[in-house]
């Protein structure tokens, strides 16, 4: 039997199992969530709100469900924190702001009422760059939340209370959102797996926005194989979201095999591995020899018009999120933190032309990344050129170099969202002892081929079973 | 360059706070660069400039 403080540290794939066969109750498990929510929040700042009443009524609910033999699946009785800009009916969702303090939603986002169909207990709302608009979770409303493995670290953004959450054990997984590597960047400094699915895969009524041509909504867990679970429940078309695409389902669990031989893996050397950390390339280098060794073919292909994604992201970004915020940022600019009111304000300045040649620079760009995945399976890059900073910084090291922190932490995840494609972070390695974490990029609509390479890739257990001491922080 | 800023979102009706108009001013600068990156790129490339329509909010 688990001890109790034990319950929390286990993943989906562990703890249903035992929920079904009634050897663990949802009552417990969610006890031994809330009681490290209890123990850690203060130094980690994961949670704005925690639901622990309500948390432990659903839990007693579902352990009464699953004693009549009514068993939903694999996420009942899983309790899970959900990030702040995901509508839940008649609770406060502050997107992470001053503004939107006091918001109420009058209607549950579509991700949560299917996760709440599906059984899961939800603990709270978490921490998250204010607006969505960063990279840091460093928010000046709420306080920064801190990266487990260190706690002078930024645990990356926006989605860093869910980053925070899962890999402190305060939350068994939860839900993110993306627009240029909101999962993915957290995900990689935190060491757990970020899943942002095919744009229109997942729908996002009911999550506020940033750049709505860019957002995702998708899985952030302990494992890869928990990611395409929560992905399962989550994905499927939505009337309510203009962008939902309709797609015939995937049983991913079927492709979650370590037999990635005759599989190829694509790198890019001249955007994707130009100007990274040597520490960094290192670990994501050591991980391709790895998933080689597993009988993997590398093959080098070209992207040649990821030259100018960043620019057509910026443009894309900016005028969207200032078009989101255009009266706000009139209205009551004082409200906003200093660094999301000036990407606010920089939304105002680009021109209609120079948003189309943006889009003119999209499209190109989803057709390199096509023809590269006419010769391989998936591509395979580093999470971010740089190492985790240090809270407080506006600039990040790489070799030596301070350059700027928002434009480089999101170089290698925003042109994946630009192009609407899946990608998985997973950790890699470890650098003076806090993970670094790798991008598989996929097909649209091919999540279970970055799903499977990531599986395969888990399995030689990167981190060697190192976890973040979250004694050292009571 | 900041008064160029300041005249460019004041006509747009933009109410600005003084201290933000010099990040301002070196965001838009490091973007007209590599806007002007982009425009040589689009003229060479009649692919991209003329073929090409503007879209990219829908994957297919």
């Amino acid at each position: 039997m688990l001890a109790n403080e034990e319950l929390a540290t286990k993943s989906i794939e562990e703890l249903s199992p035992l929920i079904r066969e009634r050897k663990i109750s949802p009552v417990e498990l969610t006890d031994s969530v809330l009681n490290q929510v209890e123990k850690y929040n203060k130094s980690l700042n994961a949670y704005l709100s925690i639901y622990d009443g309500e948390a432990r009524q659903a839990a007693k609910k579902a352990e009464e469900e699953i004693i009549r033999g009514n068993y939903r699946g694999s996420l009942h009785g899983i309790p899970m924190g959900i990030k702040d800009n995901i509508y839940f009916k008649n609770k406060i969702t502050t997107m992470g702001s001053k503004i939107h303090q006091n918001f109420m939603s009058t209607y549950d986002a579509t991700v949560i009422k299917r996760l709440r169909d599906a059984g899961v207990i939800f603990t709270g709302k978490l921490n998250m760059h204010e607006y969505a608009l960063g990279v840091t979770t460093e928010n000046p409303h709420y306080g920064p939340s801190r990266n487990p493995w260190n706690p002078n670290k930024i645990s990356g953004g926006s989605s860093g209370g869910p980053g925070v959450a899962i890999a402190a054990n305060m939350s068994i997984a939860s839900l993110g959102t993306d627009t240029s590597g909101s999962i993915n960047i957290p995900s990689s400094f935190c060491g757990i797996v970020g899943l942002k699915p095919t744009y229109g895969k997942v729908s996002k009524y009911g999550c506020f926005p940033e750049a709505w041509s860019l957002d995702h909504v998708g899985p952030m867990s302990k494992t890869v194989a928990d990611a395409a679970t929560i992905l399962s429940e989550i994905e499927g078309f939505d009337e309510n979201d203009p962008s939902s695409i309709k797609t015939s389902a995937v049983n991913y669990r079927d492709h979650l095999t370590t037999d990635i031989a005759g599989m190829v893996i694509g790198i890019n050397e001249d955007y994707f591995f130009k100007d990274v950390d040597n520490d960094v390339e290192q670990a994501v280098r050591s991980a391709i020899k790895v998933l080689k060794s597993m009988g993997a073919r590398i093959e080098t292909v070209e992207v040649p018009v990821l030259e100018f994604a960043e620019y057509a992201l910026m443009v894309t970004d900016f005028s969207e999120l200032g078009t989101v915020h255009h009266y706000n940022i009139n209205s009551r600019p004082l409200d906003y933190g200093d660094d999301v009111r000036l990407l606010i304000e920089s939304g105002q300045m680009f021109s209609a032309v120079d948003y189309l040649q943006a889009q003119q620079i999209r499209r190109k760009l989803k057709s390199d990344f096509k023809k590269a995945f006419e010769k391989v399976d998936v591509l395979l890059a580093p999470s971010t050129p740089a190492h985790t900073p240090d809270i407080g910084n506006k600039f990040v090291q790489i070799n030596g170099n301070d350059v700027h922190l928002l434009d480089n932490l999101t170089r290698f995840t925003g042109p994946v969202n630009l192009a609407g494609l899946p990608s998985l972070i997973l950790p890699c390695g470890l650098i003076e002892g806090i993970p670094v974490g790798m991008q598989l990029i996929g097909p649209a609509f091919k999540e279970e081929k970055i799903l499977k390479v990531g599986y395969a890739f888990e399995a030689s257990n990167p981190l060697k079973g190192k976890k973040p001491n979250l004694e050292v922080l009571i | 360059m900041k008064p160029l800023i300041i005249q460019l979102l004041e006509s747009k009706g933009m109410l600005i706070p003084e201290s933000d108009y010099d990040e301002l001013s070196e965001l838009y600068e490091s973007a007209k660069i590599q806007k002007q990156a982009l425009d040589r790129s689009l003229l060479e490339d009649s692919d991209i400039a003329f073929k090409s329509v503007p879209g990219g909010d829908h994957v297919g």
